[in-house]
């Protein structure tokens, strides 16, 4: 009876040892090269409390892991290293500025809560560094034109770094493309929720007193007209929010039009969106566009008063020229052809502003030719490039000439080339 | 390999010569790059996970890269024994102009369009708060298959074909030279505890009706053998038009697209036009098509007409006078 006590005493005690023994097991910390078995950790006894956490304790680990509310973070045991995806970013040059933008970094056991932008003149660095915030765009300013900048994004979770994005790279340039100022998208009262209409402004620079007409989603919208320095500006509303691309061309005084230029962008709902610099390229025209090598060629048209203009004669080799406009805006460059072979030839020309602030894109491209070469004008079925077929081909040639006046494209002849025309080669298309 | 060039161009020119045309092409091809900088199509997202059952939306997006293009031809193949192509939604797409609308071919796993720009696209702006490239969104389902096929996790592949086209808004048609980047799913046995249903969250969000838009009615000697047509076209920025509907006076409602034969050839009664998203909001509007001008066989009977009136009245006031 005394033995049988004595085992019983016995087997509670080794019972009770064995359960601290299991009690004691933890989660085992591995990698490819090491194991640590069954590490214990204690934490001492009492309370933690913030406004909305409280933790009473006095516990060993079992499992790595994290425990959180609105305001406590509790990080128990042999944590493993917290990690985060990287990001991915992207450099769109500016006016002088670079505007990055990245995906959002993901962290593992750990929340992301800054990204520092390093930039450098060099591939690879070194970077200098500075803090965006929480935040996946950001506008670098202050930056010269013409030099190429390097930036990295790191994602970073408190004073940890986690993750570093690739390199990119921009040039920032004068003018060019249309700039819309660092918040420029935000305002339009009441916001929130994407209810409302949006409001876009438009304001740049075309010829003096040129009338422009806006198109969006190439649809004519608004006719209005340049004042006597070139300037103009224009609201465009009741626009429902998302992607819209925007067209602008101008008819000179001598009646000439322009290219439509045109730019996509995203605009919010309820806000309003101004979208500057742009600058209309310059109209163009040529006096004759059958000529005898030799012969002079007058290339002419008009600008914003006082622009440089920059006449692109592309042959075998690009022949590049200058010129300046008057205080009208007037151009006109005397081309002596003895420099070409004889065949096609096609010209086209930029501006840029006289305090070189703003740079056009090309005008429409003309053709001309030298020797016994003569243009046909006729393009029957919406066959404009007389391939036998209605197709793709024909319809980049309709979207390039849209809105505005070509002989061989214009198949109704109300003298714009313009939605009838695009379903007549609809109708026609043969593929 | 430029004297090769310019030789044929030289050949090419004296062809050119005897038959007095002008060929844009060539000029697009020989005195512009004829393959210049790289155009890149890209799906979106490229890598994911799913579970059968699983509805998920692929976003179609372009990177001109430095180029201005106003023309995409897409040609997309996916794995049509594992995913369902459902929809294509053009919401929100940067093509405003369709010659070809999206087509579906679940049996050949392919899917199409042809979009354009008008004026061109020459990529994203400095301080754009959006990327305003999307070209438009596939929506897929992920097939209910035998489980057997799917052991463990299968590999469902988005790409594009290699006859998908750019081309360049240089007024000659010029092919971009194009770089495609396409997409792998991993999809999973068995179904998710929530399946995703990401396009009808997009649906039950989207309660705006598409853009305005104008109607036009003409005829032109070259279509329709010269009857009245209208047309007209829109787009919607969220889910995208899924039809469009006509109606010609007291006739019902009819499926049309643009352009379209008009019924009534005499004009004389209100045309409305209804253009519907795929989340079923409308926008109609409608359209008074100008009064038809009078026969110029009529005209001259009655001016004539007019005259010997005139003449009569005048006639008899003088009489009157002298009496």
């Amino acid at each position: 009876m005394v033995k049988a006590s004595k085992f019983s005493a016995v087997f509670i005690l080794a019972l009770l040892i064995s359960s601290f023994f299991y009690i004691a097991q933890a989660e085992d910390s591995t990698s490819t090269s090491f194991i640590l078995r069954d590490p214990i950790i204690t934490v001492g006894g009492g309370s933690s409390t913030s406004t909305s956490f409280q933790y009473i304790s006095g516990s060993g680990q079992t499992i790595a892991g994290e425990s959180t509310s609105t305001g406590f973070i509790h990080r128990a045991g042999f944590l493993y290293f917290p990690i985060a995806t990287a990001p991915v970013l992207s450099a769109t040059a500016g006016n002088g500025q670079v505007v990055l933008d990245w995906t959002a970094s993901v962290g593992t056991l750990a929340n992301i809560t800054s990204y520092d932008v390093g930039k450098a003149v060099a591939p690879g660095g070194p970077y200098t560094f500075e803090s965006a915030g929480n935040v996946r765009t950001f506008t670098k300013a202050g930056l010269t034109n013409g030099t190429t900048y390097y930036f990295i994004v790191q994602a970073k979770a408190g004073i940890l770094l986690l993750a570093q994005s690739n390199e990119a790279s921009a040039a920032p340039a004068a003018g060019g493309v249309p700039v819309l100022p660092p918040g420029g998208g935000g305002g339009g009262g009441g916001g929130g929720g994407g209810g409302g209409e949006a409001k876009v402004i438009l304001q740049g620079l075309a010829y003096p007193t040129a009338p422009i007409t806006i198109l969006v989603d190439g649809r004519v919208v608004a006719l209005i007209k340049a004042d006597a320095e070139a300037n103009f500006k224009s609201e465009i509303n009741n626009l429902s929010g998302g992607t819209y691309t925007f067209g602008l061309w101008a008819e000179d005084k001598q009646k000439r039009k322009s290219i439509t230029f045109s730019f996509s962008v995203t605009i919010t709902s309820g806000s309003v969106t101004t979208i500057n610099n742009i600058f209309i390229p310059p109209t163009i025209e040529l006096d004759k566009v059958n000529l005898s090598r030799g012969e002079l060629l007058n290339i002419l048209g008009q600008t914003a008063p006082e622009s440089e203009i920059t006449i692109s004669i592309e042959s075998d080799n690009e022949i590049v020229e200058k010129t300046s406009a008057s205080k009208t805006g007037d151009w006109k460059f005397p081309f002596l052809t003895s420099k070409l072979d004889d065949g096609l030839h096609t010209t086209r020309a930029r501006a840029q502003t006289k305090d070189d602030s703003l740079l056009s894109s090309f005008s429409k491209v003309l053709t001309f030719s030298i020797g016994k070469y003569t243009a046909s004008e006729t393009c029957p079925r919406a066959d404009f490039n007389k391939d036998g077929k209605t197709n793709l081909v024909d319809f980049s040639m309709m979207l390039y000439w849209w809105g505005k006046y070509n002989p061989c494209i214009d198949q109704n002849g109300d003298g714009i080339v313009n939605l009838p025309d695009f379903s007549i080669l609809m109708y026609w298309w043969t593929g | 390999m430029d004297g090769l060039i310019k030789s044929k161009v030289k050949k090419m020119q004296n062809y050119i010569s005897k038959f007095r045309i002008i060929t844009f092409l060539i000029i697009g091809f020989v005195l512009f790059p004829a393959v210049s900088l790289a155009a890149k199509l890209y799906l979106e997202p490229a890598q994911g996970q799913y579970y059968q059952g699983d509805n998920f939306m692929v976003e179609v997006r372009i990177d001109p890269e430095n180029e201005c293009i106003n023309t995409v031809n897409a040609n997309i193949s996916f794995s049509q024994d594992i995913l369902k192509a459902d929809q294509f939604s053009q919401g929100n797409s940067i093509l405003t102009l369709w010659v070809k609308n999206p087509e579906i071919s679940q049996d050949s796993g392919i899917i199409s369009f042809i979009g354009g720009i008008p004026g061109g696209f020459c990529g994203r702006l400095a301080g754009d708060p959006g990327r305003s490239n999307l070209l438009g969104k596939i929506v897929f389902q992920v097939k209910e298959v035998n489980s057997e096929l799917l052991s463990g996790k299968t590999a469902a592949r988005v790409k594009f074909s290699d006859d998908s086209q750019i081309l360049l808004n240089d007024g000659f048609g010029t092919p971009a030279k194009l770089i495609t980047q396409n997409a792998e799913f991993n999809i999973l046995a068995g179904a998710a505890q929530t399946p995703k249903t990401e396009w009808q969250e997009e649906l039950e969000k989207d309660l705006i009706p598409p853009e305005p838009f104008g109607v036009e009615a003409l005829k032109n000697p070259s279509i329709f053998n010269n009857k009245y047509f209208i047309v007209f076209s829109t787009s919607d920025k969220q889910t995208g038009v899924d039809f469009y509907e006509v109606k010609e006076g007291e006739r019902d409602w009819k499926r049309a697209v643009s352009p379209y034969l008009l019924e009534n050839q005499r004009l004389g009664s209100i045309i409305k036009v209804k253009a519907v998203d795929r989340a079923g909001n409308e926008r109609i509007i409608e359209y008074l098509p100008p009064k038809k001008p009078i026969p110029y066989w009529l005209i001259i009977p009655v001016l004539i007409l007019g005259a010997v009136i005139w003449l009569l009245i005048r006639k008899i006031l003088k009489s009157k006078a002298k009496k």
